[in-house]
């Protein structure tokens, strides 16, 4: 089976990238992006099997980044990886379709399991 | 699987499964794996968010209700905690039940955005200006400038007594200050170095970083405005000040007195530094043991600081509003001494004690104080304890004019009264019960009223004391009229206690053998404060139970209180209601209720996810007429099983599967006998029954399925006419144990499937379960009970679940229900 194709939003470029390279180092493809409209246009182009956002970012914030993939792409699942643990980003988030809601700091083996889960989630329903 | 099985299922059960990644062919190993440890993981997180909840519920009734100190910021970030908390259960939910219950999601965003809006009043401590005259300001400005001068200035402008005039350094100017000297980092150690190295190293570290404060520099504009407001009060530059600290966040109940500093005859060139050594007491040693027992963080110590004008006083002291030992008597105690009291409070100056009663002052007093300055500082006593709604500590001065300023004003602690004076009433009798843990304080007196189903509760007479097994929130339909409660198990953080301490009824929880030593009828007195019960009516005094204050002392109280609303009250209490729906929801309690009712459910179905993997299934060898296929969680079976694909009894390590497999392998038990043809229940089979079994009947030997883990099980079973679900957790704690229990669906005609959840409920009530009917549908539950009774239980249920399958042809009359019942309980095996 070929390997997931991850992709990770978050402004905090001490965060992403660490955890691109654990990621990639346990199998999965991943591309490290910090900014949301970026991101927006990439999925425009190239296939993955799941989106890692972080709610809180400058520009366009991740709450508007999960409305858009939802509507241009309702096949890819997001999860949404916060910091700033808030009710009210996690019910919208929900709402809006996000996979799953998860705070940092997380296990690494939790958010492979989610990422995972999230990608055959996608796969069985399309 | 079968068409049958997916037919049988509620729909929105099939579209959880759809919605779960284990549904599609292109599933990946590791996620194989996940499959119903997803579904069990995040119904387990419910469960534990489930008990964090109502933990946080009891302290903050707790807290709010005088009962227990604590810090109003440690209290708010778990109500904040807690919101978040019941999301993700709301969140897991949703997830078990594949979007079934969205509705939630606007109930929690509603209820939170209420609650933070009470929270964030408490939230912007630093914001605001850096100096407040004292005529402006109200006890709603606490968080800006502490409770001690926020009160001064109420009493000053609300209340309208003389207070000496002056103005507040904010907490706002104490964040300044730290941040421009980067001291909070200094500071933030000091908690660190007391985890690490304990209290001895603590005098030396809080020694450092008070030197760090006093040699720091008030900065440029901060210095200007403190001075600024200096020179604005009137007679300044000469003008002398007291400088007193006024310390953010921290309830005044319950503050020590004397912990922080006091300048005074502070002149105008001291003044700063006078201010960094009052800002420099937030980190003495006492300061800083202080709020790590209460788990506040440097962080959270702001010091605002009060200067008010120095009065020159004839003679000054503290006073009590209640005198300790009996605050329901009219007494006033007042210490005074002559000239400046600076060292009263402490203990350091003697002083002259004057006792007023009832409003008199006593002959004999008047060394330094007048008797009319006695009566009017008893008349003060009263006044401010009206207004504050609680016994008032006061600290007073009269100038030589004879003018008499209030210096600062709090709660003071009196004893409580329930418990002294119980014990006082109860000399020389000997309690006839003792034991079990405090749900709700107080004393009360009444007969005794057994409530052995929620039947009972509706003969509930007034002033009676309730007693029962174990505790349960229905019985807040009776807490208006309930004298005291009593029950053998139960914890104080539960629903039913809670909901005694928001009635104010006396309660205690978990006495064992409260139901053999109190008769039915028999008249006795619970002091529940002290865990005590006499026999006959002790005489109590008026309101032994202790009544909450109608006026809270803070406004930060009111407005953590406010919020409160929004958490503990439990509206939800009945999920037959046709109100038991998410628009209802009007507390973080609600929800939590609703996702706990909810969420069982849910978990009726887990078998069906389990049923799916058959990769994952092992197979048990036992002598049973049904197939049972054992999934496990961990430490449930035998690790050598999962290569073979089979276990023995034996090899089931399962606490919980044990016992239910034990009771169903009974070998009293002749399934696989022919029954003798005399039977009459059989006759009646052969006579009317058989032609018209309908098709499921003929799917007996159908598998069953076991999640399990050590101490968990999910057992459902669809073998014969019924479809029944256990679900089981047996462990060590008491409160974490239950069984539910689900029966649905005969397959038999109307009738005798009537009758057959007849003998269940029969049953399933006398061995102590809480049993609820709809239609032809049965849940039974058990909870909060010791593991070896679970155990039993699980037997029970296991020999019941075999029996019941013999009996489903043989219930012809409402008569054989009962007869069944019986010959089961009287342990009659052989009669099925």
């Amino acid at each position: 089976m070929a390997a997931l194709r991850i992709l990770l939003v978050d402004d905090e470029l001490d965060f992403i990238e660490p955890l691109a390279r654990r990621m990639e180092r346990r199998g999965m493809q991943c591309v490290a992006l910090q900014d949301g409209e970026k991101a927006l246009a990439l999925i425009q182009t190239e296939r993955f099997n799941c989106v890692v956002l972080d709610v809180r970012m400058p520009g366009i914030d991740g709450i508007e980044v999960l409305r858009r993939i939802r509507r241009d792409h309702p096949d890819l699942p997001v999860v949404l990886l916060t910091g700033h643990a808030s009710v009210e980003l996690g019910v919208r988030g929900m709402q809006l379709g996000a996979f799953e809601y998860l705070l940092k700091p997380i296990d690494l083996d939790d958010l492979l399991d989610t990422v995972r889960r999230a990608a055959d989630h996608a796969l069985a329903g399309a | 699987m079968m068409a049958g099985d997916a037919r049988d299922r509620p729909s929105w059960f099939r579209r959880a499964l759809d919605a779960l990644p284990w549904s599609g062919a292109s599933s990946s190993a590791e996620a194989r794996d996940a499959r119903f440890r997803v579904l069990y993981d995040r119904f387990r997180e419910i469960l534990i968010l489930n008990d964090a909840t109502l933990q946080l519920i009891a302290d903050l009734e707790d807290a709010l209700s005088g009962r227990s100190p604590f810090a109003l910021e440690v209290m708010t970030q778990r109500v904040r905690k807690a919101a978040l908390d019941v999301f993700v259960m709301v969140k897991n939910l949703n997830q078990i039940t594949g979007g079934r219950h969205l509705d939630l999601y606007e109930a929690i965003r509603r209820i939170n955005v209420s609650l933070e809006a009470e929270l964030a009043i408490q939230q912007r401590p630093s914001a605001g200006p850096v100096t407040i005259g004292l005529d402006d300001l109200r006890t709603s400005h606490a968080p800006l400038v502490g409770m001690k001068m926020a009160t001064l200035g109420e009493i000053k402008s609300v209340v309208g007594m003389p207070v000496p005039e002056g103005f507040v350094i904010a907490a706002a100017a104490f964040d300044l200050f730290m941040s421009h000297n980067e001291l909070w980092e200094t500071a933030g150690r000091l908690e660190s170095i007391l985890e690490a190295h304990g209290s001895r190293s603590l005098a030396g570290a809080c020694k450092q970083v008070q030197l760090a404060i006093l040699s720091a520099p008030v900065p440029d504009t901060l210095a200007a405005q403190i001075l600024g407001a200096f020179d604005a009060l009137a007679g300044a530059p000469d003008l002398r000040v007291a400088m007193r600290s006024s310390a953010v966040g921290e309830d005044s109940a319950s503050s020590h007195a004397g912990q922080y500093h006091t300048e005074l005859q502070v002149q105008r060139d001291a003044l700063l530094q006078a201010y960094r050594a009052v800002v420099a007491s937030a980190y003495s040693t006492g300061a800083v043991a202080y709020r790590f027992e209460r788990g506040m963080t440097s962080a959270e110590a702001r010091m605002a600081v009060g200067c008010m004008r120095m009065v020159a006083p004839r003679c000054s002291g503290i006073l009590f509003s209640r005198a300790f030992e009996c605050p329901q008597e009219d007494r006033v105690v007042i210490s005074a001494t002559r000239g400046l009291a600076a060292s009263v409070a402490s203990g350091e100056q003697s002083a002259e004690e004057i006792l007023v009663v009832n409003g008199c002052a006593p002959p004999t007093a008047g060394g330094c104080i007048r008797r009319d300055d006695i009566e009017q500082l008893a008349r003060i006593a009263r006044k401010l304890e009206q207004y504050f709604g609680q016994p008032q500590d006061v600290e007073w001065a009269i100038d030589e004019d004879g003018k008499l300023f209030v210096l600062q004003s709090r709660p003071m602690v009196v004893a409580e009264a329930p418990s002294s004076c119980v014990i006082d009433v109860a000399q020389g009798q000997s309690p006839i019960a003792t034991g079990g843990l405090v749900a709700c304080p107080g004393a009360g007196a009444g007969p005794v009223v057994v409530i052995r189903s929620d039947e009972d509760l509706d003969r509930f007479p007034a002033e009676a004391v309730l007693v029962a097994h174990h505790s349960s929130p229905t019985f807040s339909r009776v807490m208006q009229r309930c004298s005291a409660i009593v029950t053998e198990v139960g914890s104080p953080t539960g629903h039913m206690a809670i909901l005694a301490r928001e009635f104010d009824v006396p309660a205690i929880v978990g006495l064992p053998g409260a139901l053999a030593l109190l008769s039915d009828g028999q008249t006795v007195t619970v002091d529940a404060t002290g865990c005590r019960i006499f026999a006959g009516r002790l005489a109590l005094p008026h309101a032994s139970s202790p009544r909450r204050a109608p006026n809270a002392a803070s406004p930060a109280v009111q407005a953590l209180r406010r919020a409160a609303d929004l958490v503990t009250p439990l509206y939800l209490t009945d999920p037959l209601s046709i109100e038991f729906i998410p628009r209802r929801c009007r507390s973080l309690h609600d929800i939590t209720r609703f996702v706990h009712e909810k969420v069982f459910e849910a978990m009726f179905h887990f078998g069906d996810v389990a049923a799916d993997d058959r990769e994952r299934a092992v197979a048990l060898d036992a002598h049973l007429p049904i197939r049972v296929a054992l999934y496990d969680l961990g430490g449930g079976l035998h690790p050598e099983t999962l290569a073979s694909g089979r276990a023995t009894p034996d090899q089931v390590t399962s606490v919980p599967a044990r016992a239910f497999l034990e009771g169903m392998l009974d070998p009293r038990i002749r399934w696989d006998q022919p029954r003798p043809v005399s039977t009459r229940g059989f006759l009646s089979v052969l006579g009317e029954g058989i032609a018209g079994l309908p098709a499921e009947a003929q799917q007996v030997g159908r598998t069953s399925y076991a999640v399990v883990s050590d101490r968990y099980m999910n057992f459902s079973t669809k073998a014969g006419y019924h479809f029944s679900t256990i679900d089981t957790w047996c462990g060590e704690s008491i409160n974490k144990n239950y069984i539910h229990f689900r029966f649905e669906r005969g397959g038999a005609g109307g009738q005798r499937r009537a009758r057959r959840v007849q003998f269940l409920d029969t049953v399933l009530s006398r061995l102590d379960f809480v049993t609820q009917r709809r239609g032809d549908t049965l849940v039974a539950r058990l909870q909060k009970y010791q593991r070896p009774l679970i155990v039993e239980r699980l037997a029970a249920l296991g020999r019941l679940t075999l029996v019941a399958r013999q009996l489903d042809m043989v219930m012809d009359t409402d008569a054989s229900a009962e007869y069944f019942a019986n010959a089961f309980l009287a342990d009659k095996l052989e009669s099925f």
